[in-house]
């Protein structure tokens, strides 16, 4: 075979792997799905002042961080989908996360209304990711 | 120039087309850096308005193909001073496990439009802040964009 005949089939071969690939990649991006449950802690506050001397403890609202962690620490397009039993519905927002995706997820507490007793949030996190990772969740004081 | 030497060229620009795309065998790589912009300015915390800011960040690729990117937005509102900080020139002190989150989780993030090469988000900071920190607040609003593209970001204020 002539050096430009075995050139001619290179590129034949070449041109032929690329579009292959774009044909794989085209129809078969991979989508992994990620799901974890997490139920709320206490946000626990105290309001203190000194003159006059007056203290009191509330629940403030809660905010739940969601984390998806890619093992090469890229980050990725992902979508992040949560069903709860909460009163309110929560705020969602991606926050900057190098190492995968994290969002920010907030409510108001809930209570037993009868006697007003606290009660944690139970939440299904769900995510949709193109980088396959782990997912997490934590209080945001415990992150 | 060589027929060979043609035909190589052209082998060698195949095999850098493949080992830069963006979409290659069925996965997406992402670049180990992404585009951040950052808006510095106030709010007047004693409007009435519901959205009392509202910061438009744009991703454009820089490739040149006109097809709109996939891209999401990450985002965090810095406020200051914090509920905490604020209580605090009252004489009240406010301690816990998560003290200002009032102040931090009212903001509301949506894809607004798009155009051929770029996609545009809005940022909205929600009066829900606004009921403390006398008159004016300052804010940083920090944004980045997560895309397989390479591309700039730009953030403006429009409200």
């Amino acid at each position: 075979m002539t050096t430009t005949s075995k050139k001619l089939k290179d590129l034949r071969m070449e041109v032929q792997a690329q579009k292959i690939a774009f044909q794989r990649a085209a129809t078969k991006l991979n989508l992994y799905t990620k799901t974890i449950t997490f139920n709320t802690k206490k946000n626990a506050c105290t309001w203190t002042e000194t003159n006059p001397p007056f203290t009191f403890d509330y629940e403030d609202n809660e905010r739940v961080v969601v984390t998806l962690t890619t093992p090469s620490g890229v980050n990725t397009l992902a979508n992040l989908e949560l069903v709860g039993n909460y009163d309110t519905l929560p705020t969602v927002e991606r926050v900057p996360y190098s190492g995968g995706a994290r969002w920010h997820v907030t409510t108001s507490p809930r209570y037993n209304w009868d006697d007003h007793t606290w009660l944690p949030t139970t939440y299904t996190f769900t995510v949709q990711t193109l980088v396959n990772g782990t997912l997490s969740a934590a209080m945001y004081w415990e992150v | 120039m060589s027929t060979e030497a043609r035909l190589t060229d052209l082998e060698n620009e195949l095999k850098a087309l493949k080992q830069t795309t963006p979409v290659s065998l069925g996965a997406l790589r992402f670049p180990a850096s992404v585009p951040t912009a950052d808006y510095i300015g106030s709010i007047d915390t004693s409007s009435q308005d519901y959205i009392v800011a509202r910061l438009a960040a744009t991703f454009t690729r820089s490739d040149g193909v006109q097809i709109t990117p996939m891209v999401d937005f990450a985002y965090t509102v810095s406020i200051s001073p914090t509920y905490q900080e604020y209580m605090a020139t009252q004489g009240v002190t406010i301690t816990g496990n998560d003290p200002n989150v009032n102040t931090e989780a009212y903001m509301n993030g949506f894809e607004a439009s798009t155009t051929a090469d770029s996609v545009t988000f809005n940022i909205d900071v929600l009066n829900a802040i606004a009921p403390y920190a006398g008159s004016t607040a300052n804010i940083i609003v920090h944004v980045e964009a997560i895309s397989p593209l390479e591309g700039t970001l730009t953030i403006t204020r429009v409200k």
